[in-house]
This record gives structure tokens, C-alpha cells and sequence, in this order.
């Protein structure tokens, strides 16, 4: 009997193509739509030395100090280095002028009566040519400073000593590898697609309930016990979503190469546990309304706002939730499911994993005996 | 006006649907707008990166005078002291930067020994070379005084390194003619509302379209007194009303969010940019809706086609991110240049013929994609129409 309906009911599945196009092919074409779009995205932050330009001037070239400063960490001495902070055209002042117009620059270093700055925006690359005259500036004042309170420190070597900057930061030991924070967006997805598979568990509970579909009138006859047809059912139902999550992850990890880091068979524990969540969270919805139009509503709006919240559309917002209503973060599925991957990827102990699947596994038992205590004893003399 | 009635029956019995996207659409813009800030260039206002200090040290005058000072240059972010945290903060850029002064380190510092600070940051980060010029500067400065002032105590030595400090460059701004003063926010704005114009185009018309290709129906509609002129004249025109009515609720929207401001030069270009990809999204609209059978494909298509629309021109992430591959195929998209003539428009401070060309450039594209698209769909549905004729 099991076989003879679960097969069946796979086939029904299957068969089912809104339910192959949301589960399956939608979260493909995303994840591949997020794959061309983020793929960027990490290098943006990386420094990109700041364009700026020097307009030339007899009181500017006096400055020697100056000169020899800025060419130690850009290529106005002819020499491209890798390390340089700016990249520098030394042009007359109208020129100058012309390029920060047209947006080629960011800012132009003049003299008028002293070294200045001319920008016509803020950000980080002005900001970053401010701080280093300032340091010119500053260090012309310590010297003075110096000077005052010890005349024979010119001699012992000062000036020479102001040229040699120190570094005083090294990277700490411990720190974590390069995080890249695209990837929850593809953890988020992930998400999706588990959860996603409520609707076709909606589906599931209107073949079984008998005021919904002719079809469940005509089960409800059979003479199998109602759990049991359910018990099958879902089975098929689980046994699908699995398939289906199984081709996005190996979709995800194996052609758009996203790191989930290297414990599989954690991974894999992950979807089965989240698909069943998934799965369970459709029955619930589907047994507790009686509408249809209702039951897709509530799991789709419920899916993608649990998603929204986990950081589908904006990644940040996983972060705000953690920090400012970690309540939120415990009860909805999707950050649970999205914070399980990312704690495998991120960290190396495992109990912030393990945080996350009791609580999923917890929530999925509970709807589970909500489904079967609700559809238990159903009786429909009239429809 | 029959048609014309029917059609926004039609529109409403979709409102819920596409109340969805306009909600989905604030909400997310409005997520943007707070974690976003404006770059207001009335003066010039230093970049601040987030960053946090952990001291293992003591609270030393030293230390208390670097922090004091790296907080005037940089936003410092309380993070609590542990791994997790630190690692959870990192990951989603709360801080850019973790500082961690070890044990002993004002003492070494004081006594002129080798010694340094402990960075955990993302690696070659724009805002990390940025503290580490304002960390260096600092400590530069402090050791030249420890070298040779003999027997200089932390509080003088402080007090003299601030004075230092506080000589700053002076900074110019060139003012040219004025534009908006948050321009690149609100182009962003701008090219995310193509989304929401161009998906509650097609469900909205799609869904008008549905109904009246149903083969019983349109044999229904086509023995009827209305003659097949009128039914076009007034399918036109309805689908031009509600492409207008869509087009002024996402400008009411962006008076809401942008405020003022968008009562200037740029804010009328924007307007403008904003209805012309709205007439392309009925022409993409009218092209889906004579290919489409039924209402599963109508939100398979309307989600996937636009979604991509939007991923593959920078609606949603910024042209300037995406990679070169992603930007020649979205030449191909008339999407791409509405986005290119919003986040020109975003730049400009002057009107003159010269700096106005680009925008008008990418009108004329997405217009010229506009017909193309019209002219496909009515070879379409003239096929289509003469294979049922035939069929009959």
C-alpha cells in the first residue's frame, strides 16, 4: 500500500509544473541573476588608489618636503608602485580645475598661502588626500615643537627620522579569513527554496481534505486510515523537496562555485532538516484556513518575509534583526535556516549550528502534531 | 467606454497583487534609505569609517588620547569582546575595522621599544588604509616626542600631539552650478522604482490581456456592435491611463521618501526617465501578454523576465558594481539605459546642451526599444490572429 501511494503521489508531484517552476527553476534563475550581479561586489571594497592632481606652482615646488612625501606613496616620481595611496597628474591650476569638473579626480592639491585642497565632493578618497597633507602639516608643527623644547635634536637626527614613518598595526593572528558577505545572500536563497516548499504541502493537505477537492472526497472513502494516506503522502512530498534542494545546492555550490565552507555532511543535514520544516509549515498553514487563495497567501507572504528578514533583499537586515530584536531571529525559519549555513561557513565550533537546527527541528515537530491533531477524526457527513 | 471599463474592473480585482510590489518596494527602499547616508556637500565632511577598540592595556593617558582622537576621525562602534561578536560585526561590515591595543603596549610605547596594535580588518579596504594613515599619524608623532623631548610624561605628551593634530588642511570646495545635493541616493532611488513600474505593468495588463485573448471571449467581443477600431482605440487608451497612473503613485512615492529636493532640474529629468521606462514596460507588457496562455505562466514570466531586467542593468545593484560581462549584455536591455540616464542625471550640476546630451541619448534608446517592442508583439498577435482565423 505505501508504495502503491507514495509512488503515485510523487508522480502527481512531479507532474506539477507551477510547483517545478517555483521550487526549482525560480531559485536557479536567481541565484543566477545574484551570481552576475554580486560578483563585484567584494572587490568594490578593496582600495583603488585615489586619482588626484598637483597644479603646479613656484610656492608648491618649494615645498620639497612635500614633494618627496607625496612621491613615496603615489607615482608622481614616475614609478607605479603597487602600495601608492594616489595616482597624480601635475597640471596647471585651470586644468586641475577642469578635471575635478568633469568628475576625473578626486580632489587637486593648490598653494594659496599655504598647501590646500580643492574638492567638489566628500568621500573617502578626498578624505584620504586631506589626512595626508594634515600628516605634512603636523609633522612640520612637531618639528617646531620640537625644536623649541630640544635645539640639539636637529642634530641628533630628527629630520631624517620624520621622513621614516613607523608602522605601528599588524594583522592580528587570529583573525578570520576574507568574509565575503554575498554569500547570504545565496544562504538566504537556499532558505527560499526549502521553505518554498510549503506550497506544494498546501497542496498536499487540499488532496486530503475532503471539503476542498473532489479528489479528497473520493480519498477520504478508501479504506486506508486517513494518517496513514498522509503519512505517505508526505513522504513524497519531503522525498521531492529534498530533490529539488539537493539540484539548487549542488547547482549553487558547483556551478556558481559559492563557498559553504567544508563540512557536507552538516550541510546536507541542514536542507533535510529545513526541507522538512518547510514542509511542515505548509500542512499547518493549510489545515488551519479554509480558503485556498488564503493558505498560498500566508505561506508565500510568510516565506518571503521570513527571507526579507534573513537578508534575500538586503543583506544587512539579518544583522539588524540579530542586534535589535533577536527574538525574531529565533521564531522565523528562514534566519534559522540562513544562520545554520552561515555558521558552518564562518565559524569554526559548532554550537551556534546546533542552535539553529534544534530550534528548527523543535518548531517542525510542533507543526507537525498541530497538522495531525487538527485533520485527526475529521468527519464530513456533508459537504 | 465599455472596454475601458472592463479593463480597470480587471485592474482591480489585481489591486491586492500589486499593492505587494509597491509595499515590497518602500519597505526595501526605506531599508536602503537608513542604512544609506546622504552626502551633503554644503561643507566638506570627512569620511568616517566604523571601527572598534579593544584595550587589553590599561587605561593609559596615551591610550585615552588615541582613542579620543581616532573617535574624532572615525565612527567607534561598541562591539562586546568576543570572537562571535567581533566576527559577526566584521561579517556584516557593523565595523570595518577592530583594533586590539595588547598588554604592556603604553609602556613599551613610553620606553621607545618596538611595539604595535593588533588590526583585525578586511583586507585592503579602502577604510583600512584609511585608519591606518590616522593611527600611524598619531603614533609617528607621539614616538618623535618621546625620542627627544627627554622625560616627557603621557599628559604632556598627549596635550602637545593634539595640539599637532589639530592643524588641518584647508579645503576648498568648488561649487559649480547646483544640482541636487544627494544625487547619487536618489538616482539609486530611481533606478530601483523601475522594478515595481515595470512588474505592476505587466500583471495589470497581462492580467487585461488574458481575458480578452480567451478565444470564446474574443469571439464573444468581435460579433459584438464595437467595432474592431474602437475596441483598439480603447484598449490604447486604457493602457496609456493606467501606464500614467502607475507612473504618478511611484512619483507621489518618491515626493514622500526624497522630499523637496525633487523639485528642481533633476528631479523633472528623473520624472521624465521614470515615464518613458514606463511606456517600456507597457510595450514589454503588450509583448508578454500575446505570448502567455494562462495566469501560472503570467507570474512565472512577469517575475523571472523583470527580476532579470532589473539584476542585469543595475537596478538594483549599482552600475558601477557590476562586472564588465554583465554590463555588455545589459546594453542589449532597455533597462540599462534608463539607468544610465538616472544615474547621469544623479551627477549633473550643469543644464547646458553639452552635459544634457548623454541623458537625452538614453531617452532615445529606451524609446527606440519602446517600438521595436510594440512593432514584435503586433507582428505576433496579427500571426496569431490570422492562425485562429484559419483555424476557425
Amino acid at each position: 500500500m505505501f508504495s502503491h501511494i507514495f509512488m503515485y503521489n510523487l508522480k502527481t508531484i512531479f507532474r506539477n509544473r507551477p510547483a517545478i517552476f517555483w521550487t526549482l527553476i525560480y531559485p536557479i534563475v536567481l541565484s543566477t541573476l545574484f551570481y552576475f550581479a554580486f560578483s563585484n561586489l567584494v572587490n568594490a571594497e578593496s582600495f583603488e588608489p585615489v586619482g588626484i592632481a598637483v597644479a603646479e606652482s613656484s610656492e608648491l615646488a618649494a615645498e620639497t618636503g612635500f614633494y618627496s612625501a607625496l612621491a613615496s606613496v603615489s607615482d608622481i616620481d614616475g614609478t607605479a608602485e603597487k602600495e601608492d595611496i594616489f595616482r597624480i597628474q601635475t597640471v596647471s591650476q585651470e586644468e586641475a580645475e577642469e578635471l575635478l569638473k568633469n568628475g576625473n579626480i578626486a580632489a587637486y592639491i593648490f598653494y594659496d598661502d599655504g598647501i590646500k585642497l580643492a574638492v567638489a565632493d566628500s568621500g573617502f578618497g578626498q578624505t584620504i588626500a586631506k589626512i595626508f597633507i594634515d600628516d605634512y602639516l603636523q609633522a612640520s608643527s612637531t618639528i617646531h615643537t620640537i625644536l623649541s623644547d630640544n635645539p640639539q635634536a636637529a642634530d641628533q637626527g630628527l629630520i631624517t627620522d620624520l621622513a621614516q614613518r613607523k608602522e605601528y598595526l599588524t594583522q592580528a593572528s587570529d583573525s578570520a579569513s576574507s568574509p565575503d558577505t554575498t554569500v547570504i545572500y545565496f544562504y538566504a536563497l537556499l532558505a527560499m527554496t526549502c521553505l518554498m516548499g510549503s506550497t506544494v504541502a498546501v497542496e498536499e493537505i487540499i488532496k486530503l481534505q475532503a471539503n476542498m477537492s473532489p479528489l479528497a472526497s473520493r480519498v477520504n472513502l478508501v479504506p486506508v486510515a486517513k494518517f496513514r494516506v498522509f503519512l505517505y503522502n508526505i513522504c513524497a512530498t519531503i522525498l521531492f523537496q529534498m530533490v529539488v534542494i539537493l539540484l539548487v545546492l549542488a547547482y549553487l555550490m558547483f556551478a556558481l562555485q559559492i563557498d559553504f565552507g567544508a563540512k557536507t555532511g552538516f550541510i546536507l543535514l541542514t536542507c533535510l532538516i529545513s526541507c522538512i520544516t518547510g514542509v511542515f509549515f505548509g500542512t499547518t498553514v493549510s489545515v488551519g484556513f479554509k480558503n485556498t487563495g488564503i493558505k498560498y497567501a500566508i505561506t508565500i507572504g510568510g516565506t518571503m518575509l521570513s527571507c526579507f528578514l534573513a537578508g534575500l533583499m538586503v543583506v544587512d537586515m539579518k544583522y539588524i534583526i540579530q542586534e535589535s530584536a533577536p527574538i525574531i531571529g529565533y521564531i522565523s525559519p528562514a534566519n534559522l535556516i540562513t544562520d545554520a549555513f552561515y555558521s558552518l561557513y564562518y565559524y569554526d565550533g559548532l554550537s551556534r549550528y546546533f542552535e539553529n537546527i534544534i530550534l528548527l527541528v523543535a518548531y517542525s515537530v510542533v507543526m507537525c502534531v498541530v497538522t495531525c491533531l487538527v485533520m485527526r477524526r475529521k468527519k464530513y457527513a456533508s459537504i | 467606454m465599455q472596454v475601458f471599463k472592463v479593463y480597470f474592473q480587471i485592474i482591480k480585482n489585481n489591486i491586492p497583487i500589486l499593492m505587494i510590489y509597491i509595499t515590497v518596494f518602500i519597505g526595501i527602499s526605506m531599508a536602503f534609505s537608513t542604512s544609506g547616508q546622504s552626502s551633503d556637500i554644503a561643507e566638506f565632511t570627512e569620511s568616517r569609517a566604523p571601527v572598534a577598540f579593544i584595550n587589553d592595556d590599561n587605561d593609559s593617558a596615551l591610550i585615552k588620547g588615541l582613542m579620543e582622537y581616532a573617535g574624532e576621525k572615525s565612527t567607534i562602534v561598541e562591539v562586546e569582546d568576543n570572537q562571535e561578536a567581533l566576527q559577526d560585526a566584521l561579517f556584516f561590515r557593523e565595523v570595518e575595522y577592530i583594533i586590539r591595543i595588547p598588554a604592556g603596549f603604553t609602556e613599551r610605547f613610553m620606553n621607545g621599544e618596538a611595539t604595535a596594535l593588533e588590526k583585525t580588518s578586511i583586507p585592503n579596504s579602502t577604510s583600512g588604509i584609511y585608519m591606518e594613515m590616522i593611527l600611524n599619524n598619531f603614533l609617528n608623532s607621539a614616538n618623535h616626542y618621546i625620542k627627544y623631548v627627554n622625560g616627557i610624561t603621557q599628559e604632556e605628551l598627549v596635550a602637545k600631539v593634539t595640539t599637532d593634530l589639530t592643524k588641518e588642511t584647508e579645503v576648498v570646495i568648488s561649487d559649480y552650478e547646483s544640482g541636487v545635493a544627494n544625487g547619487s541616493g536618489m538616482a539609486f532611488f530611481f533606478n530601483f522604482a523601475a522594478y515595481p513600474v515595470i512588474i505592476i505593468l505587466i500583471f495589470g495588463i497581462t492580467s487585461f490581456m488574458l481575458v480578452f485573448n480567451d478565444t470564446l471571449k474574443k469571439q464573444r467581443t468581435l460579433c459584438s456592435p464595437i467595432s474592431h477600431s474602437r475596441l483598439s482605440m480603447e484598449t490604447l487608451l486604457a493602457n496609456l491611463s493606467f501606464t500614467v497612473i502607475v507612473w504618478a503613485i511611484m512619483l507621489t512615492a518618491s515626493f514622500v521618501m526624497l522630499g523637496k529636493e525633487l523639485l528642481s532640474i533633476n528631479g523633472l529629468l528623473w520624472a521624465i526617465n521614470l515615464f518613458i521606462v514606463a511606456i517600456v514596460g507597457l510595450s514589454i507588457s503588450f509583448l508578454i501578454g500575446s505570448l502567455i496562455k494562462n495566469k501560472n505562466a503570467q507570474s512565472a514570466v512577469a517575475n523571472t523576465f523583470t527580476l532579470g531586467l532589473a539584476f542585469l542593468s543595475g537596478c538594483f545593484v549599482p552600475q558601477s558594481l557590476l562586472n564588465e560581462a554583465v554590463l555588455s549584455v545589459g546594453r542589449f536591455l532597455p533597462t540599462y539605459w534608463y539607468v544610465r540616464a538616472s544615474d547621469e542625471i544623479g551627477k549633473l550640476k550643469s543644464f547646458g546642451w553639452e552635459s544634457l546630451q548623454p541623458v537625452i541619448f538614453s531617452y532615445l534608446i529606451q524609446i527606440g526599444f519602446a517600438a521595436a517592442l510594440i512593432c514584435i508583439a503586433l507582428v505576433i498577435t496579427r500571426q496569431v490572429r490570422s492562425g485562429s482565423v484559419r483555424q476557425a
